[in-house]
């Protein structure tokens, strides 16, 4: 278990979670993106179908990444494209990366939203083992792991919206610098220095709390 | 100095996410070891954010976004076209500025506590027409309706406290019930924790709602008990939809 940003070992290294960068998977050409939001804004439920299976575990992994708890993440997934659907007539996008970032940007707010209401009547989960990120065997170390991406979670709320997002599009969605470019509207390289910015700042939170 | 740690932190982490350890990055950046020491075991923690939905839920939570695009997609007014439809599409605006304009006059406040036999009653339709015009969503027109059923059974207190007739009463009843239904029918299209809500709102708005009733049904004025008698069968129907589980 990597208890600190500095306990580094083998054990650590075996703890690493391949993400497959999930849009590469299923390349959609540009010109089909267009058209799928296009009738998407009439409301035509094949392009919904299409652009919902496209989005839906880019949007629940980074619901995921910023909230405690599976069926948050899972009730306010459902709410971000009930919202896109409200919304769509309004959308600008024509392709996939805008699409993602309007998707992000309604997916925010739900999230504050939610993060809003748990503040006025906070909850503990009941379970650990219902915890977000949490493939370990064993209750003790589904708690263990539980707490330390509690941590990281809470560690990634104290850092600025640019690198917040870094974090997330790069660990959480498994997004490359390109695609991380593209749905936050920077280039490749700025997405280096802001991704190590971050790594830097998310360890200085986390000793913090540790200390 | 900066861009080249930047660099070398991004190929660590490409590496990293493809399954090698930290030790073959520090042995390939031995200048850089102190630093990417510090930030590699990080971005390992980082990556335990990723986490995949359910299949099982995604399965449901697809067939349940499926169901609402062809809702809502069945549920938008067919496009006017001609005189008809231009006319349609500018009702809104001149209802947008009618309520402004009057709202700047102080009208729509003072119509909040009229009934319909007072003139400023049309004031008070005319705001929840347009507020009926601009909400969208399963969840905010439900609750909106709710509000305009809840609105109308106070204003039917109200008017029975004054001593109204069948002439005030009867179109309350009609406009409470007409608001209720739609509510419980946009009750209908929501799902997860919002339907839960929704539902329980609308449960005692709909006991409230029979009680009035029942007591207009046991008035010694015809038209009104008749009126009553009527409603309360929509009543019963929309606590049935909710009761049975198609709500619930």
């Amino acid at each position: 278990m990597c208890s600190t940003s500095s306990d580094y070992s083998d054990a650590c290294a075996t703890e690493i979670v391949v993400v497959p960068p999930t849009f590469l998977e299923r390349v959609v050409p540009q010109q089909e993106f267009a058209a799928w939001i296009a009738r998407a804004r009439v409301l035509d439920e094949d392009a919904w179908d299409q652009l919902y299976q496209s989005a839906f575990p880019q949007v629940y992994r980074y619901v995921a990444s910023k909230v405690n708890g599976v069926p948050e993440a899972e009730d306010i997934t459902e709410e971000v494209f009930v919202g896109a659907l409200q919304t769509v007539s309004g959308l600008r996008a024509t392709e996939e990366a805008s699409f993602l970032a309007w998707l992000f940007q309604i997916a925010r707010n739900k999230v504050a939203d939610h993060l809003r209401r748990q503040y006025r009547r906070p909850t503990e989960p009941l379970d650990p083992e219902a915890e977000i990120g949490d493939p370990s065997p064993t209750p003790e170390e589904a708690a263990l792991r539980a707490d330390d991406v509690r941590s990281v979670r809470a560690a990634l709320a104290e850092l600025s919206a640019e690198q917040r997002e870094v974090i997330v599009m790069k660990f959480a969605l498994g997004y490359d610098n390109a695609r991380a470019a593209a749905v936050l509207g920077k280039s490749s390289g700025a997405i280096n220095q802001l991704q190590h910015r971050a790594l830097q700042a998310l360890g200085r939170v986390l000793d913090r709390v540790k200390a | 100095m900066d861009q080249s740690i930047a660099d070398i932190l991004e190929t660590c982490c490409q590496h990293l996410a493809r399954g090698e350890s930290i030790e073959t990055c520090l042995a390939a950046h031995p200048s850089h070891r102190a630093e990417l020491l510090r930030l590699l075991p990080i971005a390992v923690r980082a990556r335990a954010l990723a986490s995949d939905p359910d299949p099982v839920y995604a399965a449901g939570a697809q067939r349940r976004f499926r169901r609402t695009v062809a809702t809502v997609r069945a549920s938008q007014p067919a496009s006017g076209s001609g005189i008809l439809g231009w006319l349609q599409r500018l009702a809104l605006p001149v209802a947008i500025v009618v309520v402004l304009v009057l709202s700047g006059f102080g009208l729509t406040q003072a119509a909040d506590n009229t009934l319909p036999d007072n003139p400023l009653y049309t004031v008070k339709q005319a705001q929840e027409s347009v507020a009926r015009v601009l909400t969208r969503g399963p969840e905010q027109r439900a609750a909106l309706e709710m509000k305009f059923a809840n609105q109308r059974l106070q204003e039917i207190h109200r008017a029975e406290l004054l001593g109204k007739g069948p002439a005030v009463l009867r179109p309350l009843a009609v406009q409470m019930v007409a608001a209720t239904t739609l509510a419980t029918q946009q009750v209908g299209q929501t799902s997860g924790q919002s339907h839960t809500l929704l539902v329980g709102y609308l449960r005692p708005l709909l006991t409230r709602e029979q009680r009035a009733l029942e007591a207009f049904n046991k008035s010694r004025n015809k038209e009104v008990a008749a009126t009553a008698r009527q409603l309360l069968g929509q009543i019963q129907a929309d606590e049935r939809s909710v009761g049975m589980g198609s709500l619930g």
